[in-house]
């Protein structure tokens, strides 16, 4: 009879993770274990990290100097330079090698301590932390990084893909991120949908969708724009704190201008997107306006969600260049008497 | 002394008449005749020359609001009118062929102007046909380099016409 073991991953990609997810389902028929994926890392039977970045390879470390279970297996382009007690599984993901590597660790983990085999997690999601300049979504390490990722983090890191998402308090909804649209599947109004995003992804189940199978999977339902709901989201839990892949001291320049009459007319951020139209830094920006540096935080991540933001590092020099300077004081005057004239 | 104005243009039934109405202190005056070309259709009268709309500051500075003809056969009144003009409010009427040529005819014919000032797009009857929409009018300013606010607006709605303002004064008082 086949035991049901659980792995835990740490710093792999959402790619990784849902291709991983497809092959533990393979394991059905296997004669010693079946394998799933869990989020809890206290049950787990195999801890399978990315050791080909710093934190991963940290947390290894760290794991390894600790002696203790669960199995370990690095995922890597290399398979030298690992103790021999830590199992490689080599990149890319490919069935044949995962399928082995989980043999032998079911076999290891077996051997050692099998009373917790019985465990069953309380939730089995899929959660995420967003990396922009990777481009990809790395899932969350309680053992090292305990940050909440919300659901609408995930998505901002999945700009082409689908991806249903449904949580213990909603039904299923369909992301088509590429073309911003969604799907409810049930009379989800925006409230349910901003609550759906801003709640914490590992709890929330979420799954890859192939395009072919879109239509399948919105048949009957009905569409909806994606940017209202994911602007809010994004202000809503910004929080004054940069989104992950921002960081303070880089340049910050709008690519378009955001359609503010749709996503909700407010002064300041026409304010704040006529000055991120030319770019600079978040001190530049309180610099000019005199508002504070936590407003254009939650400005910035909005766009930044929206991906209708730019940033890269620039020199310091650099960035004063392209900084507009104040209008001069007769002109802001006269422009000060329109807007009061038009109540605006 | 030079007349403080906003200049509104784009094509011909874009509704630039109708915005400067919206706003304006007393009804437009305007140089309109009636159509005899294909504009027949869209609408019975068109501006050849001007229309001309009014508010007044506090101080009691006036602040014109120019409406240029929309045909290019006018294009020599184009550089007369935005002499003092403090920004350009380009509307695009989304039910003609090519909205998105328009746009760029009347950005380049303004761009020395734009360059000195500033400008915000409101695209009209987007209600009659959403195609192309706003993201395409944003990829298309993308391609040119350039990022201005677009808005779907309705010339008689006077919030819209407002918020086109806003946000051209949101750009003139960073630039």
């Amino acid at each position: 009879m086949p035991q049901k073991l659980w792995l835990y991953t740490s710093h792999l990609s959402l790619s990784n993770v849902l291709t991983l997810k497809v092959f533990l389902g393979l394991t059905k028929n296997d004669q010693i274990a079946i394998w799933e994926y869990t989020e809890n890392p206290d049950i787990a039977a195999a801890l399978l990290i990315d050791a080909d970045s710093e934190d991963g390879r940290l947390q290894l470390k760290e794991l390894i100097a600790k002696g203790k279970p669960p199995v370990l297996i690095a995922f890597s382009q290399g398979a030298e330079g690992f103790p021999e007690d830590v199992l490689v599984l080599p990149r890319p993901l490919r069935l044949a090698e995962v399928i082995a590597v989980l043999q032998q660790a079911a076999k290891r983990f077996l051997g050692i301590s099998s009373p917790q085999v019985e465990q069953k997690p309380s939730t089995v999601v899929q959660s995420g932390a967003v990396s922009e300049k990777a481009g990809d979504i790395k899932s969350i390490t309680t053992m090292t990084a305990p940050k909440i990722r919300r659901v609408f983090e995930v998505l901002c890191g999945s700009r082409d893909k689908i991806l249903k998402v449904s949580s213990r308090d909603s039904q299923p909804v369909v992301f088509d991120i590429l073309h911003r649209r969604y799907y409810p599947s049930n009379d989800a109004g925006p409230i349910e949908i901003e609550n759906l995003l801003t709640s914490a992804a590992q709890h929330a189940q979420i799954e890859e969708i192939n395009i072919n199978y879109l239509a399948k999977e919105t048949q009957n339902l009905k569409g909806q724009e994606l940017d209202v709901p994911l602007w809010a989201a994004a202000l809503a839990a910004s929080n004054e704190q940069l989104f992950d892949g921002l960081s303070r001291d880089e340049f910050f320049r709008l690519n378009r201008w955001p359609d503010l009459k749709k996503l909700g007319q407010n002064p300041l951020h026409l304010k704040l997107t006529a000055l991120l139209r030319h770019g600079g830094t978040i001190d530049h920006f309180t610099n000019i306006i005199k508002v504070p540096a936590g407003d254009i935080i939650n400005f910035i991540n909005a766009c930044h969600a929206l991906n209708y933001l730019d940033h890269q590092t620039k020199p310091v020099v650099q960035n004063k260049a392209p900084i507009p300077e104040k209008t001069n004081a007769s002109k802001r005057s006269l422009l000060s008497r329109i807007r009061s004239r038009l109540g605006i | 002394m030079k007349q403080i104005k906003f200049i509104f243009t784009g094509p011909p039934g874009a509704g630039k008449t109708t915005a400067i109405s919206t706003i304006s202190e007393f009804p437009p005056v305007s140089t309109d005749v009636f159509s005899t070309d294909g504009l027949s259709s869209l609408k019975e009268k068109t501006t050849v020359a001007m229309d001309f709309g009014q508010i007044t500051l506090d101080n009691g500075q006036k602040i014109g609001l120019y409406g240029t003809p929309g045909q290019q056969r006018f294009k020599f009144m184009w550089n007369i009118l935005v002499r003092g003009g403090l920004g350009l409010i380009v509307l695009v009427d989304n039910r003609r062929s090519d909205p998105l040529k328009d746009l760029e005819v009347y950005l380049e014919n303004f761009s020395e102007f734009i360059n000195e000032t500033d400008a915000v797009i409101g695209v009209t009857c987007m209600d009659l046909k959403d195609t192309p929409t706003l993201d395409d009018y944003q990829d298309f300013l993308q391609k040119l380099g350039r990022i201005y606010p677009v808005f779907s607006v309705d010339a008689r709605n006077k919030e819209d016409v407002l918020l086109l303002l806003s946000a051209l004064l949101a750009c003139l008082e960073i630039s």
